[in-house]
């Protein structure tokens, strides 16, 4: 499987990626890892006219301590995004979703930008988004505009970028000194694909978010009960190993 | 590496590993066929029934760089169209055209070839070949379909009166989904026409037999035909059929009057690469109050797929099936009807343990139900019906010259600590959630099939035997010749063993030579768990010949009896004196080479047999199994390299263990396959992976015998694991009928149980 | 078209490609070192593992346009022309491979695993080699070959 023909355009900054994007037309699309872009392509399932390439954006790849957020570059890889003492420290939640996105080597690529513009409804990123009402930061041609999670997700594989626009930037809240949190997900086998995830979010409040029980990841509540459905059973028992991890 | 001569019994580092370990495996893809080499993409049908209107290649043709496009009528004529089936009692012949001509009749099917400078251009094209195609009705369920392509039947003697007065009798249905086989190669060919002789190269398990079929069904002569297999990277019954691809791209080669080759990617390979299992079993077993199985009754269907394909057509399921079935276990009373039944799917064909695997899950899942039914330990139930009587003729006339079936159980209940898993287990209040399983498994496998068997099962087209010729060098070393096509078992150092054994040369100075219908001698392949067996045999055999020509040229020189010749790192020494010796160098360059070419075949299959014990914990909320321990005593007889069978062992083990607990290839209602990825279709990594405890065992005839394991892993692990869900659920009230025991399955089983 | 230049296992190569070529088929067909092996384009079975700028990347999701002005390293760098690294050699030994096809992803990712993880527990190497598929060989034996290979190295760095 090779991917259709497409004209390329390599960046150098987020506005100069805004601009060619525009430029390149209605089929030009952002390649960020590739790690679920070019999958498809090479399936020629997504066949953009257009790539814009956003790996050379350095100022597109930062970790920074805000007060009580913490601002993540777009094309800040997933493994050193993992690793910085900033997330580790701040939002424990995010740096265990990160160590269950994938293998190392894809890691290396994939970005925290493109997990959450991708909108894949199992996918770690857009559950912890959603626990932690992060924010997407998103540049157009028309001006930067922020979207909360929880209107980010439409539903699988749909956010709420808009043609032209380039997801820069995802704020986390920062965790206090007595956050407990909690990323749990269950495949049908060690080393399965996740069926179902659970994020659980112990801070000023109780936040929990889930994904496998609609085509985006949800918000449920605490005591959550599992109808007759798979997922449903998945995600009380992650809830309950998580919640219990979180005491 | 090695200076010494390697003795058939060393696990002997392999000679093969260094060029794949730095990268320079020449496997299909690094294959240049030559200059001018053109590059195929097929376009493959949509609909998984249809009426083909037309097919248009107009379009294909305007995009620069594509040198051709082809249809059925396009070669019409010139490609036989395939009929793998003979006709026989029992067999329905059917056609299949190598290229769809009025119909198209699974999501795969080819409607056209593309030929093109580049592979990436080939696929372009592909897009453009316009096919008006009206869709028919597809049949997806075997018990849908009335497309009955082989049946056949037994009865054993008096079974009626038998069956009738049983003491006890259960009833129960078994099945399992469909398998692919995944090699992490997919497939490939080319070929290159000079003055009218072909050369194919392949990624196949069996190159004679392509190039028997190219001749065939081109109208060829044999002697102009040569096929070379590269390293072949995995094959696993897959690459055992010969496949319309190859057919076609001789053909283009042949018309173009370039090199042709096409190289899969792994979407065509869950398209059309041949697919297996998806078996059912209606049984009815009577059996005593001591648990003792009296009389079985099989009913069996096997999905075919849509065509019969090269070579082992419509029969090799359906008929290995219910053949499987009595294994170890002394059954006296059999009675089976099974059937091969074609549907709008991908064509089957064999992958690793064939029939082996699903015919004992049904048969384990018999034993246990009777142990369940009857109060008895799994394991005492196997002890009270296995054969433990030498020679013994099976129900369907089977012969199995010895065994140790009950010694290999009693071994791997020590090894599994099955005692104290049995305790564990009772004593578990399970208030944790998770429920512990065991699975008893003691099985057989056919090994090493000769021809009479292939002709007693109608299937002409596979010799069963095999050749080598072994070679001793003018410079000292030795070469052997052999049909067989390695895809990672290790032949450059299994066979290359057996002569140094025989002559004493040291291994790295043997080379093998496998996979070239134009340098070896006729045979038939590496499948079915025969290579060692039939190969091998061919291989001692031609190497004690050299010898023992050898031993005369040195008798000769050394001034002694051939019979006083020892053989010893590249030396011909007199026994007990090795001053006195002279080296196979100079006896060789004496002669100018001393050679031996000898073929092997066998009357019947040599039994080989394994005991294996499953210990899982299921999670029953998520209905994830984790197998925490695994056994394996084994009885292939005498082996050439302890550490290659036990690779062998674990890499099947674990090929069970995805087709238990992971993998299916499910269609939906329109035909269309649901699992065309890896994403879809999961296949096992190292974290589902278990510790597995490997011990061999061989009763007193397996000194002397070589007999086949590559498939024996997976025939038990499949049984044993799924059988260990199914004891850790009995206790549910969960009944285990059908694979595979994918977590949500387990849930729903759970979910849905009675009481 | 896109002119390249790059460096592969150390020496200078260019060429002109198409955006869409893979860096897999760059490397194998261009380059012409065919160590690097295709068994899915789409990810997931790793066997086209190279080094991208120092990390290890999946050759068949990268473009060989992307590799512009950088270094990659393929299977075929870790030896050269010398002996088999701790690695390689662990592997022979403990027969952790069989048909070879996954082997050299497997080599990529574990040699950079080994360089960030030095004293990886059993845990740890499970997930090392999860990443991978390998059809042949259960994974058994790479465990085994792996905590050797990473012992040696301990004991070459002392």
């Amino acid at each position: 499987m090779k991917p259709a023909p497409f004209s390329y355009f390599r960046a150098r900054s987020a506005s100069e990626a805004v601009a060619l994007l525009a430029a390149a037309g209605e089929d030009a699309r952002f390649l960020a890892g590739g790690q679920s872009l070019v999958p498809m392509m090479n399936f020629r399932i997504a066949r953009p006219a257009a790539l814009v390439d956003l790996n050379g954006c350095a100022d597109l790849s930062y970790v920074i301590l805000e007060k009580n957020r913490i601002r993540i570059g777009a094309m800040t890889r997933q493994l050193v995004a993992e690793n910085d003492p900033l997330v580790r420290g701040h939002c424990p939640l995010l740096a265990q979703a990160l160590a269950h996105a994938g293998p190392a080597t894809v890691r290396n690529r994939a970005t925290v930008g493109g997990s959450l513009a991708n909108g894949y409804p199992l996918a770690q990123l857009p559950c912890v988004a959603v626990c932690l009402d992060a924010e997407m930061v998103l540049e157009g041609p028309q001006g930067v505009r922020t979207v909360p999670a929880s209107r980010f997700f439409v539903s699988a594989m749909v956010t709420d970028i808009r043609p032209g626009e380039l997801l820069r930037e995802a704020v986390f809240p920062a965790s206090g000194p007595r956050a407990r949190q909690a990323f749990r997900e269950s495949g049908n086998h060690a080393g399965g694909a996740a069926q179902a995830v659970v994020c659980v979010s112990k801070d000023a409040d109780l936040r929990i978010a889930a994904a496998g029980l609609q085509d985006l990841p949800v918000r449920i509540p605490a005591d959550f009960k599992a109808g007759g459905s798979y997922n449903e059973a998945l995600v009380a028992a992650l809830l309950e190993d998580a919640l219990r991890a979180c005491r | 590496m090695q200076m010494k001569s390697a003795r058939i019994g060393d696990s002997a580092p392999r000679v093969e590993d260094e060029p794949l370990l730095r990268g320079r495996g020449v496997f299909f893809d690094d294959l240049d066929p030559g200059p001018g080499t053109l590059h195929v993409a097929f376009v493959r049908s949509p609909h998984a029934h249809a009426r083909v209107l037309s097919v248009n290649t107009a379009a294909a043709m305007t995009l620069e760089g594509v040198v051709a496009a082809y249809s059925a009528a396009d070669f019409a004529g010139e490609i036989k169209p395939i009929a793998a089936d003979f006709a026989a009692p029992g067999f329905k012949v059917t056609q299949r055209p190598v290229l769809a001509v009025e119909r198209v009749r699974f999501v795969g099917d080819t409607l056209a070839m593309v030929v093109a400078k580049d592979p990436y251009v080939a696929l372009d094209a592909a897009e453009l070949v316009e096919c008006d195609l009206e869709p028919l009705p597809a049949v997806v369920d075997a018990a849908k379909s009335d497309q009955v392509v082989f049946e056949a039947r037994f009865e054993s003697e008096g079974f009626e009166s038998v069956h009738r007065k049983s003491e006890m009798l259960l009833r129960e249905s078994f099945s399992a989904a469909r398998m692919a086989a995944v090699p992490i190669e997919p497939r490939g060919c080319a070929a290159r026409f000079d003055a009218g002789k072909l050369t194919m190269w392949s990624s196949t398990q069996v190159p004679h037999m392509v190039m028997t079929c190219l001749a065939e069904h081109l109208g060829l002569a044999e002697a102009d035909i040569r096929v070379i297999v590269p390293e072949v990277g995995g094959g696993f019954g897959m690459k055992a059929a010969v496949y319309p691809e190859e057919l076609l791209v001789a053909a283009a080669a042949r018309r173009l009057g370039a090199p042709v080759k096409w190289t899969q990617d792994r979407f065509d390979d869950f398209l059309t690469g041949t697919q297996a299992r998806e078996h059912t079993y209606d049984v009815e077993a009577g059996f005593t109050r001591e648990g003792v199985l009296t009389s079985l009754s099989a009913d069996i269907t096997v999905n075919v797929g849509a065509y019969a394909s090269l070579p082992f057509g419509s029969s090799l399921e359906a008929n290995g099936a219910p053949r499987n079935m009595p294994g170890a276990y002394r059954l006296r009373n059999f009675r089976y009807r099974t059937r091969g039944v074609q549907t709008n799917t991908c064509p089957t064909g064999a992958y690793r343990g064939v029939a082996g695997p699903l015919a004992f899950f049904a048969m384990e899942g018999v034993l246990d139900r009777i142990a369940r039914k009857l109060g008895l330990d799994a394991a005492e139930v196997r002890r009270r019906n296995l054969v433990t009587e030498f020679p013994y003729r099976n129900v369907l006339g089977l012969d199995y010259a010895e065994g140790c079936f009950l010694p290999a159980l009693e071994r791997a209940l020590e090894l599994a600590g099955y005692a104290g898993l049995r305790k564990r287990q009772k004593e578990h209040d399970g208030k944790d959630g998770r429920a512990y399983g065991i699975g008893v498994v003691v099985a057989t496998e056919q090994t090493g099939m000769g021809s009479a068997r292939y002709k007693a099962r109608g299937l002409h087209r596979v010799p069963g035997f095999e050749g080598a010729t072994v070679k001793l060098e003018t410079d000292g070393s030795a070469s052997a010749f052999i049909s067989q096509a390695a895809a990672g078992q290790g032949h450059a150092t299994t066979f290359a063993q057996i002569v140094s054994d025989s002559l004493g040369i040291p291994l790295a100075q043997v080379r093998v030579v496998e996979g070239d219908t134009g340098r070896t001698p006729f045979g038939t392949g590496t499948f079915a768990s025969r290579g060692i067996v039939i190969a091998g045999g061919a291989v001692a055999a031609a190497s004690e010949s050299v010898r023992r020509q050898a031993a005369e040229v040195a008798a000769g020189r050394l001034e002694c009896g051939a019979g006083d010749v020892a053989f010893r790192d590249g030396y011909a020494e007199v026994v007990g004196v090795p001053a006195m010796k002279v080296s196979l160098r100079d006896i060789a360059a004496q002669s100018g080479g001393i050679a031996a070419t000898e073929r092997h075949d066998t009357p019947g299959a040599t039994i080989a047999s394994m005991a294996h014990v499953a210990s899982v914990v299921v999670d029953k909320r998520t209905g994830c199994v984790q197998v925490e321990r695994y056994v394996v005593v084994h009885d292939c007889g005498r082996m050439v390299n302890p550490m290659i069978v036990d690779g062998q062992i674990q890499g099947a083990v674990v090929q069970g263990l995805g087709e238990v607990l992971m993998e299916a290839l499910a269609y939906d209602e329109q035909g269309q396959p649901t699992a065309t990825s890896l994403m879809d279709y999961q296949l096992p990594r190292c974290a589902d992976a278990m510790p597995i405890v490997i011990e061999a065992r061989h009763s007193a005839e397996g000194a002397a015998i070589f007999k086949g394991v590559g498939e024996s892993g997976i025939m038990a692990a499949v049984p044993a694991i799924a059988n260990a869900v199914g004891d850790a659920l009995a206790r549910d009230g969960v009944s285990v009928t059908s694979l595979p025991l994918t977590a949500k399955a387990i849930h729903g089983l759970l979910w849905n149980r009675s009481g | 078209m896109e002119s390249i230049r790059l460096t592969v296992n150390g020496k200078a190569c260019a060429g002109d490609v198409e955006p869409r070529l893979l860096l897999a088929d760059f490397l194998r067909h261009r380059v012409g070192l065919k160590g690097t092996h295709i068994g899915c384009e789409h990810g997931v079975c790793g066997a086209c593992t190279v080094r991208m700028n120092g990390e290890t990347v999946r050759s068949c999701l990268t473009f060989a346009v992307q590799a512009d002005g950088g270094t990659v390293e393929t299977v075929e760098s870790l030896a050269g022309d010398g002996p088999l690294t701790a690695l390689q050699a662990a592997f022979h030994r403990c027969h952790a491979l069989q048909c070879g096809y996954c082997t050299p992803g497997f080599l990529m990712v574990l040699t950079e695993f080994l360089q960030r993880v030095p004293s990886p527990s059993d845990a740890q190497i499970v997930q090392a080699l999860s990443g991978n598929l390998c059809r042949c060989t259960g994974y058994v034996n790479m465990i085994t070959a792996v905590r050797e290979a990473a012992a040696e190295i301990r004991k070459e760095v002392k």
